[in-house]
């Protein structure tokens, strides 16, 4: 019964990022100007009118601020479950996959600091950046309680859910939104990066077996259709 | 006469399909050449490159995240490249040399090295 809570938690983890990711989450109901299209929208979020490059993040659009500190949440968050992962798992698979994830995701995350820095940038914390930290919390502490072969399947699991909902938030939030030119250039060098890990990861979780209890995409709006930012 | 100019334009021909040969591929009377391969979005670009031994390969990455450049047998390795940079490695040894990078495994790579004419 434990064991259920834990994966049920697990499972929630990506959708409340899913959720906190969305454009327009924390949003004050007169920004909005919504131009969701496609027949498959199942999606209520809206998109703002117009996005400023120094907005504040309790305006409610999303700035290159408030996505610089946006990457660098999901970033850390990627490493810390990294670190634990490797030091936890006994699989060759999952220990490779935690170390690219430790490599890469630091390596990003450098990127983005050092562009910030060159542009001047402060990361400003939003609701979506501290969402992401609180959720990636609660995950790593589920996953602390589990061991073997049920942590190899829960991290991955949730590895898979996780680049699932980044590589859908980089598509349809944060490449949209961001203004400066190099930042959306980092942004679109970062999406081959993210959808190599999630290929990795599917890999992995078929020979693990896993993905019954969690599937990717499963948050509640992970299959919107796109919608861009006039 | 005619016979001299046709000649001529025969060697003319011969010369200049052969410096074309050279362009395309490395090897030749001209010295060592260098071939430059890309890192970008998690692929080597170009994945197959035809060399001859003493030739310089230059890895160079462009993208966000550090890659290698890895001899499948380990007869040569540049070792990580940081995201902008670049590494060489100057070819030794004839053969087919299957590489990949260490870090994202699923990067692969040929150098097809030819002998010293």
């Amino acid at each position: 019964m434990q064991t259920r809570i834990r994966h049920f938690a697990l499972a929630l983890a990506p959708a409340l990022l899913a959720v906190l990711l969305l454009p327009g989450c924390g949003k004050k109901e007169s920004e909005t100007s919504s131009t969701m299209t496609g027949s498959e929208s199942t999606g209520t979020a809206t998109m703002p009118a117009e996005s400023t490059a120094t907005g504040a993040a309790g305006g409610g659009q999303l700035s290159d601020a408030n996505i610089a500190a946006i990457v660098l949440a999901a970033n850390d968050a990627d490493i810390s479950n990294g670190k634990m992962a490797k030091a936890k798992t006994k699989n060759s698979d999952v220990r490779a996959f935690a170390e690219m994830m430790i490599t890469d995701h630091g390596s990003s995350n450098k990127q983005a600091k050092d562009l910030a820095g060159r542009l001047k940038l402060t990361p400003e914390d939003n609701d979506a950046s501290k969402g992401l930290k609180t959720s990636a919390d609660a995950t790593r502490d589920s996953l602390k309680k589990m061991k073997g072969a049920a942590f190899d399947k829960a991290y991955i699991d949730n590895e898979v859910a996780y680049h699932t909902q980044v590589l859908s938030t980089i598509d349809n939030t944060l490449i949209p939104n961001a203004q400066n030119a190099d930042l959306k250039k980092l942004l679109q060098d970062t999406r081959p990066v993210v959808s190599h890990h999630l290929d990795r990861a599917k890999e992995i979780q078929g020979k693990l077996g896993g993905g019954a209890w969690l599937a990717p995409g499963h948050g509640a709006r992970a299959h919107r259709t796109p919608s861009r930012k006039a | 006469m005619p016979f001299r100019q046709g000649a001529r334009l025969a060697a003319c021909a011969l010369l200049l399909s052969a410096a074309v040969a050279g362009c395309a591929r490395a090897p030749s009377a001209h010295g060592p050449v260098t071939h430059a391969v890309h890192m970008h979005a998690l692929q080597f670009q170009p994945d197959t490159t035809t060399a001859a031994v003493g030739d310089t390969m230059v890895w160079t990455n462009d993208d966000i995240v550090p890659h290698t450049a890895t001899q499948d047998g380990n007869a040569w390795d540049t070792g990580q490249i940081q995201p902008h940079a670049s590494a060489r490695v100057v070819l030794a040894r004839a053969g087919n040399a299957p590489f990949h990078c260490t870090v994202h495994p699923t990067m692969r790579g040929l150098v097809i090295v030819r002998g010293a004419p």
